[in-house]
């Protein structure tokens, strides 16, 4: 008898030693599994002022065609809200509306670009009826054309030559901003 | 019986941890707007003038008013020439098929120092001539002191 309780103090003694062990290792498992969350917080901060910085409160005033790849350069100048005339090699587009075949147009013995001019008078006849009744918004002739990469000069030529005949007179190119 | 002294009073320990979760949570938040809103594409446009009225068919290429340099830039399938006043310097070939710009850079540098006040150039192309080395030659006569740019589709000789 006296052997099996002397048996179950040693047990008893045994299993406190173990939950200390147990507890010890829980805390120490605790101090391991925590998340640095201070340098995630770092991290985010970083993220957000190198985001900040490329904010623009004034949002995209051009939006680009995925099939048209701008040339880019270094130039600084910011553009403004105009008329957006896209040129590839394929189509001539108004205001995002296709108004012309590239191919016809290079065709084409006359400089002036037809549904192009069409479409430029149009807007023109449209902006000059809004001027009249807001002073504030005077049609300029404020022109951007967005030209791919690849196309020739005769293209381009034939754009701004009908831009000119269209009244559209400041004739701005749109470029990647580059470094 | 003596009363025992009063214990001094130990002020607990304030164990308190700053609620970081919101905050991330702000961050989050802003971060994603922030990439929404995001243009990463950044745009910039180029000025120029229009080429004269009947340059298209084979008009004279227009002077620029108050130009008495009348600067040129020259651009052929075989390379540059910089003209002006009459004078043409000769040509810059290609290299490798692309236009020496380091050249064409240095040229221009050297003509702003000689003509502090000149400030218009001509950009003269042939009709084959693919827009992005126009864009690329315009762009250095930007960066070099020649901000006002004409385009003309007449090669003068």
């Amino acid at each position: 008898m006296v052997r099996q309780a002397s048996k179950i103090v040693e047990k008893g003694e045994m299993g406190k030693i173990n939950l200390k062990a147990k507890e010890r290792a829980a805390r120490e498992r605790e101090k391991q599994g925590r998340v640095m969350l201070v340098s995630l917080i770092d991290t985010f901060v970083i993220l957000v002022v190198f985001l900040f910085q490329n904010y623009s409160a004034e949002g995209d005033i051009m939006s680009i065609a995925p099939d048209l790849k701008l040339p880019e350069a270094r130039v600084d100048n910011k553009p403004t809200q105009s008329v957006i005339v896209s040129v590839t090699n394929k189509s001539i587009c108004v205001e995002g509306r296709r108004v012309a075949n590239s191919d016809d147009a290079l065709k084409d013995p006359d400089l002036v670009i037809d549904g192009m001019y069409e479409e430029m008078v149009r807007i023109a006849d449209l902006k000059k009826a809004i001027a009249e009744l807001d002073p504030n918004k005077e049609f300029k002739g404020e022109v951007i054309i967005q030209g791919d990469k690849a196309i020739t000069f005769e293209l381009l030529k034939r754009v701004m030559y009908t831009c000119g005949r269209a009244e559209y007179g400041e004739i701005k190119l749109a470029v990647l901003k580059n470094g | 019986m003596a009363f025992a002294p009063k214990k001094r009073v130990k002020h607990r320990e304030v164990d308190y941890e700053v609620e970081l979760v919101p905050f991330i949570d702000m961050l989050v938040v802003c971060c994603c707007f922030l990439l929404m809103s995001a243009s990463l594409l950044q745009t910039a446009v180029i000025e120029i003038s229009l080429p004269s009225g009947t340059s298209a068919g084979g008009g004279a290429a227009a002077t620029p008013a108050g130009s008495e340099l009348n600067l040129s830039l020259i651009l052929t399938n075989e390379g540059y020439r910089i003209g002006g006043s009459g004078a043409i310097m000769p040509l810059v070939g290609k290299r490798g098929g692309k236009y020496d710009w380091t050249k064409l850079e240095k040229d221009l540098l050297d003509i702003k120092k000689m003509y502090k006040d000149q400030e218009s150039i001509i950009i003269i192309s042939e009709p084959e001539i693919v827009y992005d080395d126009i864009i690329q030659a315009m762009d250095r006569c930007v960066q070099k002191g020649f901000p006002d740019i004409m385009l003309s589709g007449n090669i003068q000789q």
